[in-house]
C-alpha cells in the first residue's frame, strides 16, 4: 500500500432538490430545513394522501449537451451532464492539458431512462403515437450518462457503468480509484445520477417503506424512506497530476470496499455482516483505524430493517470509538438518490473535511434506542473533520464503503 | 498445461444458456458445425406469453430463444420461485460455470473473496413490461411487491450471490451492446486489484417488446427472411433478437494451479474505453481497428479473429478493418468467424463471445471456412457499442489441448 497511486478529489459537482449547485447543497446542509415536499412531478392522483419526495424543480440546460442528446436525452442524462460540467469546471482541470484516453469516465445509475421509458409505455396504453419517445428508449438505457459525459469532455479513456440499485455510484468512486491507483487512468470523472420514476415509486410504495411524511433516519418515530433525485459528480486525479498543475485538494479519496449480503433480495442481512465486510475493508484499504474516523455519512434510509443493520455493523466495526464518532443520515433534507445516493453522499463528506461541520440527522430529535451510535443534532456540529466514511448499501444485497481523508 | 505468468488471470469455468443450446459442450458443437438458433415467431407462443404480442411485432418474424434450458435442473427450487427469466438465465449459467471450474461450495473465507460480475443492457424487460402496465393502470399505489425486486437491473447478480453463498464484491454494468464484454472487464479489474480472488463473470439479456418496436421502426432488426437467407445474403437486413446469459470463472493462474484447474485459457489483454464517437453513435471501422491493434497486438501475434458482424453493414465494416489492420500488421491474414449470425444478438451476448474464444483457444481449433485450420493459440475480439465504447480483448492458450 505504502508505493500506491495516492488519489485527491479536486472538484464537486451536484444537482438536488437544494438546487443545481454544490454552494446550494452546501447551503441547505446548514439550514436544517428538509427539502422533501409533495410531490409533483408524477401523478399521484390515486393515493388520497399524495406523496412526498425530493424533486429538482429546475433542471439547466447543459452547455455541453450533444446536438444529438437534445431529443434523446433522459432526465437522468440531464441531471448527470449538469453535475458533471460543475465538477469538472470547479476543478480546474484543463481537459486537453491530460491526453484523452488517461481521462476515464464511471456514472452509476439504478435507473437511467426509466422515466422516458414509462413514458413510451403510456403513450401505448393511452393510444398515442409515442413518437420521440421511441429515440429515447433506445437512448435510455443505464450506459447513456456515462456517454454523454465521456464524449462532452472528449474522455475517451476507461469507462463503466455500474448499476447497483442505491450503492451505484459508490462503486462508480470506487472503481475511478481503482483505475487511477493501478495507473489504468490519471484523471477520473465519476459520479452517479437517477430521476424519479413511477417504477421507484410505486415499488416503494408496494414494499410499504415509503414514508407518508419527510424520512427520519434512526429515530424512533420513522415511517419509511423518502425519494429524492439529482445527480453528484466528483474529479479524481492521481496526486502527481494533481500537485503538479497545482490543483486544489478538496480531500482525499483514501480507500473503498464493497461486500454482498447474499442474503436476501431487498431486506438487508439484520445483524448487517455485508455491511461489516465492506465497513472494514475500506478502512482497512485506506490505512485508517476505526478510532480514526470522525463522522460517518449514513446510509439512514430511515427503513427499521436498514437502520437497525447498519447501526450494528457501525457499532461492531467501531467498537468503543461508537460514542465518539458522529453520524447522521443526510437523506432526510435531500431524499435517497437511488442510484446517484453514494456519490452525493460522498461529495457531502469532502464538504464536511472542507468546513469543518457534520451535517445534522435531518427531521430526527429522538434516537432509536436499538441504534447505539452518535447522531449529529439538529443544527449540525461545526467541529474538525480528518477522516469520514460514507456507507451506501442497496437491493442485491450490495454493500459500499468509501473512505475520504483530509488532504 | 504450460506456465501462464503467476499472476495472470485465467479462465477456469464455462456456464452457457444460449439459442445454440445449453452448457459448453452443446454450443460449442453447435457453434462450430454452423448450426443455427433462430426459430419463428408464432402467435401464442409460450415464450412471448410473458409479455410481448407478436402481432404488435410485424417487422419481427424470427427470433433466438434459449434451447434445452430446464432453470430447475440448475437453480434451487426455492430462490427459483422468485426468479425472474433473465435471473434464472444468468444463475443457471454462473452455476454451469462454477462446476464446471471444479469449485466447491466456498467457506466463510472463500465466500468473502469471490466475486460475481454481471453485464446487461436492460435486464428484466418482460416483467417491467408487466409491472409498467399495471402501475400505468391502476396507478401509482398498485406497484407489486414480488414483482418490483426484479426489476432492477442487479436483480440477477443478486440471485447468483445468494444461489452460491458469494459475499465478496456484487457488480453489475450496462454498456449498451458491449454489456458481456464491459462485465468482463470490470471482473479483470477487481481480481488485478485484489479486491477478490474469484469472479464469476456473467452476461444476460432478453427482449421485450417496447425495445422491439424501438429497433423496428428504426430499421434495426433483420427483414423477415430466413436464417439461411440471413447469413448468405449479408447485405441486407441487421440483428435477430436474441435471448440467453453467458458465465466463466475467472481466477489467478496461481490459485487455478494450487488447485490443480483446468485452463481454458489465459486473459492477455482486455479494457472499455472510449473511442471519441458521439453517445449514441457505434465506433468507426477506423477508431474500433486503431484501437484493437493498439490493444491486442503488443501481446504477440494473433491467430484468429472473432468478429462481431450481426447481419448488418455498420458491424461487417467493423470486421472488416479489424481483419485488414491485424493482417496488415502481421503480414498474413488471420483466420476470422462470427457468432451473432447464428446466435442472434442481445446486449450482453458480447459474454457468450468471450467463452467462445476461451473453447477455441483450449481447443486450437476455430472455425473459420475459408482459412486452414491450423492451431489457434491466440484469438482477438471485440465489443463495440453504440455509445461510442470499445472493448477489444484478447485470449491464449495454454499448452495443454483437449476436447472441450
Amino acid at each position: 500500500m505504502g508505493d500506491r497511486r495516492r488519489v485527491f478529489v479536486t472538484g464537486l459537482g451536484a444537482i438536488t432538490a437544494a438546487g443545481p449547485s454544490v454552494a446550494h447543497l452546501r447551503a441547505a446542509l446548514r439550514a436544517s430545513e428538509t427539502l422533501i415536499r409533495p410531490l409533483r412531478l408524477l401523478d399521484t392522483g390515486s393515493l388520497p394522501d399524495g406523496l412526498v419526495a425530493a424533486e429538482v424543480d429546475r433542471i439547466p440546460e447543459a452547455v455541453r449537451l450533444a446536438r444529438s442528446a437534445r431529443v434523446r436525452a433522459s432526465r437522468s442524462d440531464r441531471l448527470a451532464l449538469v453535475a458533471a460540467e460543475e465538477a469538472v469546471a470547479a476543478s480546474g482541470l484543463a481537459l486537453d492539458s491530460v491526453p484523452s484516453d488517461r481521462i476515464a469516465v464511471a456514472v452509476g445509475s439504478s435507473t437511467g431512462g426509466m422515466l422516458e421509458l414509462e413514458s413510451c409505455y403510456e403513450a401505448g396504453v393511452r393510444g398515442r403515437r409515442p413518437g420521440r419517445l421511441r429515440a429515447q428508449v433506445l437512448a435510455g438505457a443505464v450506459g447513456s450518462p456515462a456517454a454523454l459525459v465521456a464524449t462532452a469532455f472528449g474522455a475517451t479513456g476507461r469507462r463503466l457503468s455500474p448499476s447497483t440499485a442505491c450503492s451505484s455510484s459508490a462503486i462508480a468512486l470506487a472503481t475511478g480509484l481503482s483505475w487511477i491507483r493501478s495507473g489504468a487512468a490519471d484523471v477520473a470523472i465519476v459520479g452517479g445520477t437517477d430521476g424519479l420514476t413511477r417504477m421507484t415509486v410505486s415499488g416503494f410504495l408496494g414494499l410499504q417503506a415509503m414514508s407518508p411524511t419527510p424520512c427520519r433516519p434512526f429515530d424512533r418515530r420513522r415511517q419509511g424512506m423518502s425519494l429524492g433525485e439529482g445527480a453528484a459528480f466528483l474529479v479524481l486525479e492521481a496526486e502527481d497530476v494533481a500537485r503538479r498543475r497545482g490543483a486544489d485538494l478538496l480531500a482525499e479519496l483514501a480507500g473503498a470496499s464493497s461486500s454482498c449480503d447474499a442474503a436476501h433480495l431487498t431486506a438487508p442481512d439484520p445483524d448487517g455482516r455485508g455491511a461489516v465486510q465492506a465497513l472494514a475493508g475500506a478502512l482497512r484499504d485506506a490505512g485508517v483505524s476505526p478510532d480514526e474516523v470522525d463522522y460517518v455519512n449514513a446510509h439512514g434510509t430511515a427503513t427499521l430493517q436498514n437502520d437497525l443493520a447498519e447501526a450494528k455493523a457501525l457499532a461492531r466495526v467501531f467498537g468503543p470509538a461508537s460514542e465518539r464518532v458522529a453520524v447522521s443520515s443526510t437523506k432526510g433534507l435531500i431524499g435517497h438518490l437511488l442510484g446517484a445516493a453514494g456519490a452525493v453522499e460522498a461529495l457531502i463528506g469532502v464538504l464536511a473535511i472542507q468546513d469543518g461541520f457534520a451535517p445534522p440527522n435531518f427531521n430526527g430529535t429522538e434516537r432509536d434506542p436499538e441504534c447505539a451510535i452518535r447522531l449529529v443534532p439538529p443544527g449540525g456540529r461545526e467541529q474538525p473533520i480528518g477522516i469520514v466514511v460514507s456507507n451506501s448499501y442497496g437491493f442485491g444485497g450490495n454493500n459500499c464503503t468509501v473512505v475520504l481523508r483530509r488532504p | 498445461m504450460s506456465d501462464p505468468r503467476e499472476d495472470a488471470i485465467v479462465i477456469t469455468g464455462i456456464g452457457l444458456v444460449t439459442p445454440l443450446g445449453t452448457g459448453a459442450d452443446a454450443v460449442w458443437h453447435a457453434w462450430t458445425n454452423g448450426d443455427c438458433g433462430f426459430r419463428a415467431l408464432e402467435a401464442g407462443d409460450s415464450r412471448l406469453a410473458q409479455g410481448i404480442d407478436p402481432s404488435d411485432l410485424p417487422a419481427v418474424e424470427r427470433a433466438a430463444f434459449v434451447r434445452d434450458f430446464v432453470p430447475r435442473e440448475h437453480v434451487r427450487h426455492g430462490l427459483l420461485r422468485r426468479m425472474d427469466w433473465v435471473s434464472r438465465m444468468l444463475v443457471a449459467a454462473a452455476r454451469q460455470a462454477y462446476r464446471d471450474a471444479g469449485c466447491e461450495a466456498p467457506d466463510e473465507s472463500e465466500r468473502e473473496r469471490a466475486a460475481i460480475v454481471v453485464g446487461s443492457q436492460f435486464g428484466n424487460q418482460r416483467e417491467t413490461a408487466r409491472y409498467t402496465r399495471r402501475v400505468l393502470d391502476a396507478g401509482i399505489g398498485a406497484g407489486s411487491p414480488m414483482l418490483f425486486p426484479n426489476l432492477v437491473i442487479n436483480a440477477a447478480a443478486g440471485y447468483a450471490a445468494i444461489e452460491l453463498g458469494f459475499s465478496g464484491p456484487n457488480l453489475t454494468v450496462s454498456e449498451h451492446e458491449a454489456s458481456g464484454e464491459a462485465a468482463f472487464v470490470a471482473a479483470l479489474d477487481l481480481l488485478l486489484s485484489g479486491a477478490c480472488d474469484l469472479a464469476i463473470v456473467g452476461g444476460v439479456d432478453e427482449f421485450g417488446e417496447v425495445y422491439l418496436q424501438a429497433l423496428a421502426e428504426r430499421r434495426l432488426l433483420h427483414p423477415s427472411v430466413g436464417w439461411n437467407k440471413a447469413l448468405t445474403q449479408r447485405g441486407a437486413g441487421w440483428l435477430i433478437p436474441a435471448e440467453g446469459a453467458a458465465a466463466l470463472v475467472l481466477e489467478r493462474a496461481d490459485r487455478a494451479r494450487r488447485r490443480g484447474a483446468r485452463v481454458y485459457g489465459v486473459v492477455d489483454e482486455a479494457v472499455t474505453v472510449g473511442s471519441g464517437a458521439g453517445p449514441y453513435d457505434l465506433p468507426s471501422p477506423a477508431a474500433a481497428a486503431r484501437t484493437l491493434r493498439a490493444c491486442v497486438l503488443p501481446q504477440g501475434r494473433v491467430d484468429a479473429y472473432l468478429g462481431l458482424a450481426d447481419g448488418g453493414a455498420p458491424r461487417r465494416a467493423i470486421d472488416h478493418a479489424c481483419r485488414e489492420a491485424l493482417a496488415a500488421a502481421q503480414g498474413a491474414p488471420v483466420r476470422y468467424a462470427t457468432f451473432r449470425e447464428q446466435c442472434g444478438d442481445h446486449g450482453s451476448i458480447g459474454m457468450l463471445g468471450i467463452a467462445l474464444a476461451a473453447l477455441a483457444v483450449h481447443c486450437g481449433a476455430f472455425p473459420d471456412r475459408e482459412l486452414s485450420s491450423a492451431r489457434v493459440r491466440r484469438l482477438a475480439l471485440l465489443g463495440a457499442a453504440r455509445s461510442g465504447v470499445l472493448a477489444p480483448i484478447s485470449l491464449s492458450s495454454t499448452d495443454e489441448i483437449c476436447d472441450p
